[in-house]
């Protein structure tokens, strides 16, 4: 590379890749809600964008917004509130990421299935 | 998980989750009924929360169209920012299972992710369980530190009343220790007010305590307020920012200090006579660290008072006695650390009572750095002593009356104290309060005019000659002055040598650029001058023609002052260790063939102008005298001859020769790095990699701008070089040592030598005899770079071979 120096024309968006299948992102957004998507994936889906209850192994409570996921369970949470005692006074931690090691269960804010009449 | 997915991921999240949603289309025409069925139940959840939610304006998801996108995201961001505290709103169902069985389907480096989700989020998330960004981590449910005063008191976990001297000798030192943490760059919240007794200093029962913490309290308010007024502080030097309700919890009264630590002292020193021997020496031990704090306390806050003296030199007299006092004090301190409560081992609390380290840590914003390590008692000490010792150092800047030797004052404190920001602000709040007291109004500006006086004392300057009252000098000097000031730039120099070393550099390639305009200006007035001249001359005015002609006073200090900047920017990038091996040459280059040559013949012009007007002024009151007593002519003579004090016409020899030295010294390294260079002992950049003129041009790229002294370009530069380079390498070996061996002549003429003297004739030394050696022709076969030492001066180093 003997000129240093970084013309428009060198850098280009390569083309996207011959795909056989569609591009695939598992979102929210309402456009996808008509995707084929699998069992998982559409659960997931579900609950994006809900309320997620994490307690973590040294005990302590983690409640917010369902951000994203990957195939580790490291899940992002969004204006998370930590409870070091159930019920006590939360800290506002904002952006939380936890790893699935450190997960001990899971809850999602939602009305359970036998309620829906 | 950012792995593979961001190769795969087109730039615009947006945009994919449009493309995707297209392909998704078209293939869901197949599976449309499938889609219904997923979009009723959807609705019919949305409606079930629409029936199950409490606000029935709310809008409801189906209501809203789902193409809108900018709806959608306004709904969102308004359920976002419901209080999460409010949830659960329907109940905790349990998917831990389902959770992860569904997650096991995502293919490694896919996502499932919200549709806000983006970069920023995911840069910005917290670790949870990571010591670094997690702060919540190890907290033991069972054993929560109390979470406030009231709360400590009724737990009993603190005592308010009957401490031993031991107890109240611990809680002191940790204070002191805590004090200095917080001077060392630490937050307030996170060291200070881990003390539960300054929270609430008022309740404490125990005098001593009381009186102490008190004290404490009001002295973080003065350091503050010294430190934000000085304003040489960055945010990696000091935490402006702490608990500020804690803070103002309970109201400041800095004048009553000192009396009530001394009516405590005095009732601890009479109990003290009524104990047996062994006994009163903990007493004692209080009484030191009470009457420590009394002076410490009085000799700040009568800097902060400064402002508001009669005279410079009375308030500092009275601060400097103070911190004597204080400085006495230490040693006996320091001799009974150990008779006060030590903290428990391992633990972080400074002291076993008193103190609850994670107290606030929920209240600091997550990113906030974690645990903090106090100093040791005895560091913390060894940290006050230096520091009264820094102190009782400033309070020599009121002796300097102008600009030169403030300015040189300034340069070498920053140099010896510069890592201490309490220190650095204490000398820019002395400073400023002399020159006001000295100057009133418009201080600066007046101490400008005197400062140009005393350098090379331009006659329009000199009250007593009559060319000063002319009202077109006058006007000219008062529009050149008060541009100095609006530029700002020679209150910015002394400012700048208050910041930490780090950041001097950077702002003063800035202070070069606004030194371009100025030295127009200054040239400006000095040909205004010599136009005043010569209609003057033409006008019969002999001497205030003599008087005007031939100005150069006002561009050579500006000029001076200018290289000076110059010549300390390039240096200082030595003691940053900006500067890669291969660069030295050009480095050193600089001021052996320009720069230090024009401090000297700026440093000389100068003397020689103090010479001529000595001269000048002699000759012209032997010619008053002459003139007046003609019958006694030979009397007269004898009585016109003063006595002539050589040193006193030559202020700046020391300088000058200092400068000569520099030169030889710069010439050495200039010579030695282009031989090092020519005999392959230098790692130099891969070519393919490497561009020297763009090298060159970033390194004195704050020259640039100043027309005085012009740029000299890359091809200059090259040329002379090159030129250099032509002679063999054995030759260039003995010119260096050659410089050397010049520079070690000057400095060994120096009387007096100082340290920095000192030190540098060792540089020139051993450089000298590792140059011979080098020419003549040792480790020849073996081509090693050698080690640069820079430990005895900061700008240039000794060459040592390996």
């Amino acid at each position: 590379m003997s000129d240093l120096s970084i013309s428009g024309t060198q850098v280009q968006p390569q083309p996207p890749p011959p795909a056989a299948e569609p591009f695939r992102i598992t979102t929210n957004a309402p456009q996808m809600i008509d995707a084929n998507l699998t069992e998982g994936r559409r659960k997931l889906q579900k609950w994006l964008g809900r309320v997620l209850r994490i307690v973590i192994t040294d005990g302590r409570v983690l409640v917010g917004f369902f951000n994203c996921t990957d195939r580790d369970a490291n899940i992002v949470l969004s204006m998370c509130a930590e409870y070091l005692v159930e019920g006590q006074e939360p800290r506002l931690l904002g952006n939380v990421m936890v790893a699935k090691k450190h997960i001990v269960s899971l809850n999602i804010d939602e009305p359970r299935p036998s309620s829906i009449i | 998980m950012h792995g593979t997915y961001t190769s795969e991921q087109p730039t615009d999240f947006q945009a994919a989750t449009a493309a995707a949603a297209a392909a998704a289309a078209a293939a869901a025409a197949a599976a449309s009924a499938s889609v219904s069925a997923v979009r009723t139940t959807a609705e019919q959840r949305d409606l079930e929360r629409e029936s199950n939610s409490n606000e029935p304006d709310e809008w409801s998801m189906s209501e809203c169209g789902f193409a809108d996108n900018d709806v959608q995201r306004a709904i969102r961001g308004g359920s976002a920012a419901e209080d999460i505290t409010q949830y659960p709103i329907h109940g905790w169902v349990d998917v831990t299972k389902e959770f992860h069985d569904a997650c096991a389907e995502l293919l490694p480096g896919e996502l499932a992710q919200d549709m806000l989700f983006g970069l920023f989020e995911a840069m910005s998330a917290i670790e949870i369980m990571d010591p670094k960004m997690d702060v919540g981590m190890g907290f033991d449910k069972f054993d929560l530190p109390p979470p406030s005063f009231e709360a400590a008191v009724a737990m009993g976990a603190i005592k308010l009343d009957g401490l031993e001297p031991a107890e109240l000798i611990g809680i002191f030192d940790a204070l002191f220790a805590c004090l200095v943490s917080w001077l060392e760059g630490n937050s307030m919240d996170q060291v200070l007010f881990t003390c539960l007794y300054l929270h609430a200093p008022s309740q404490i029962q125990d005098k001593a305590l009381r009186v102490f913490c008190t004290a404490v309290r009001n002295l973080i308010v003065v350091i503050k307020n010294i430190i934000i007024l000085a304003a040489v502080n960055e945010e990696e030097d000091f935490q402006l920012y702490g608990n500020s309700a804690l803070l103002a919890a309970e109201k400041a009264q800095p004048t009553s200090i000192a009396g009530l630590l001394k009516e405590v002292e005095d009732e601890l020193v009479r109990k003290c006579k009524q104990l047996p021997p062994v006994e009163n020496q903990n007493l004692m031990a209080v009484v030191h660290r009470l009457r420590f704090m009394r002076h410490l306390f009085q000799a700040i806050y009568q800097l902060e008072l400064m402002v508001g003296a009669e005279s410079a030199e009375e308030a500092v007299n009275e601060i400097y006695k103070s911190l004597n006092v204080a400085s006495e004090l230490l040693p006996l301190i320091k001799r009974t650390i150990e008779r006060g409560t030590q903290p428990v081992e391992g633990s972080e609390a400074p002291n076993p009572m008193g103190f609850s380290p994670r107290i606030h840590d929920r209240s600091q914003p997550p990113t906030f750095p974690r645990s903090i390590k106090i100093r040791e008692r005895p560091a913390s000490y060894q940290f006050l002593e230096e520091m009264v010792a820094r102190f009782k150092y400033a309070c020599k800047v009121i002796r300097y009356k102008d600009y030169y030797s403030a300015l040189n004052f300034f340069i070498e404190y920053s140099r010896k104290s510069g890592h201490c920001i309490l220190s650095r602000s204490v000398l820019q709040s002395l400073f400023s309060s002399s020159i006001r007291l000295a100057h009133g109004k418009q201080s600066m500006k007046q101490f400008l005019r005197h400062s140009v006086q005393a350098f090379n004392s331009p006659p329009v300057l000199n009250p007593k000659h009559p060319v000063a009252s002319d009202p077109k000098v006058q006007q000219h000097l008062e529009t050149f002055f008060r541009y100095c000031i609006n530029m700002n730039t020679f209150n910015q120099f002394i400012r700048l040598c208050g910041f930490n070393r780090a950041r001097q550099r950077d702002k003063l390639a800035h202070l070069i650029e606004n030194f371009d305009p100025l030295q127009v200006d200054a040239a400006r007035l000095d040909s205004l001058m010599n136009q005043l001249a010569n209609e003057r001359a033409m006008e019969g005015n002999e001497s205030h023609a003599t008087a005007l002609k031939h100005s150069t006073h006002f561009s050579t200090w500006v000029l001076y002052n200018c290289f000076r900047a110059m010549l300390i920017y390039l240096m200082s990038g030595f003691e940053l260790e900006l500067y890669a091996v291969h660069e030295f040459l050009y480095i050193y280059w600089y001021p052996y063939e320009f720069l230090v040559g024009f401090l000297v013949s700026a440093l000389t012009r100068t003397e020689n102008i103090l010479l001529a007007q000595e001269e000048y002024a002699e000759h012209q009151s032997k010619i008053q005298l002459n003139g007046g007593g003609s019958g006694s002519g030979g009397k007269n003579r004898k009585a016109a001859k003063p006595k002539k004090n050589k040193k006193q016409q030559r202020p700046y020899r020391q300088e000058i020769v200092y400068y000569h030295a520099l030169l030889s010294l710069c010439g050495g390294m200039y010579k030695a790095m282009g031989a090092l260079t020519k005999d392959g002992r230098v790692r130099l950049p891969m070519s393919k990699f490497d561009n020297e003129e763009i090298r060159y041009n970033r390194r004195f790229s704050p020259f640039v701008p100043l027309t005085s002294p012009p740029p000299v370009s890359y091809a200059e530069f090259k040329n002379i070089r090159d030129h250099m380079m032509l002679n063999s390498v054995e030759e260039l070996y003995s010119y260096a040592a050659k410089h050397f061996d010049q520079a070690r002549n000057v400095l060994e003429s120096i009387q007096n030598p100082e340290q920095e003297i000192l030190d540098l004739l060792q540089i020139a030394r051993t450089n000298f005899v590792v140059m011979n050696v080098l020419a003549r022709g040792h480790q020849k076969e073996v081509k090693r770079q050698p080690e640069f030492d820079f430990s005895r001066h900061s700008y240039f180093p000794i060459i040592k071979l390996k």
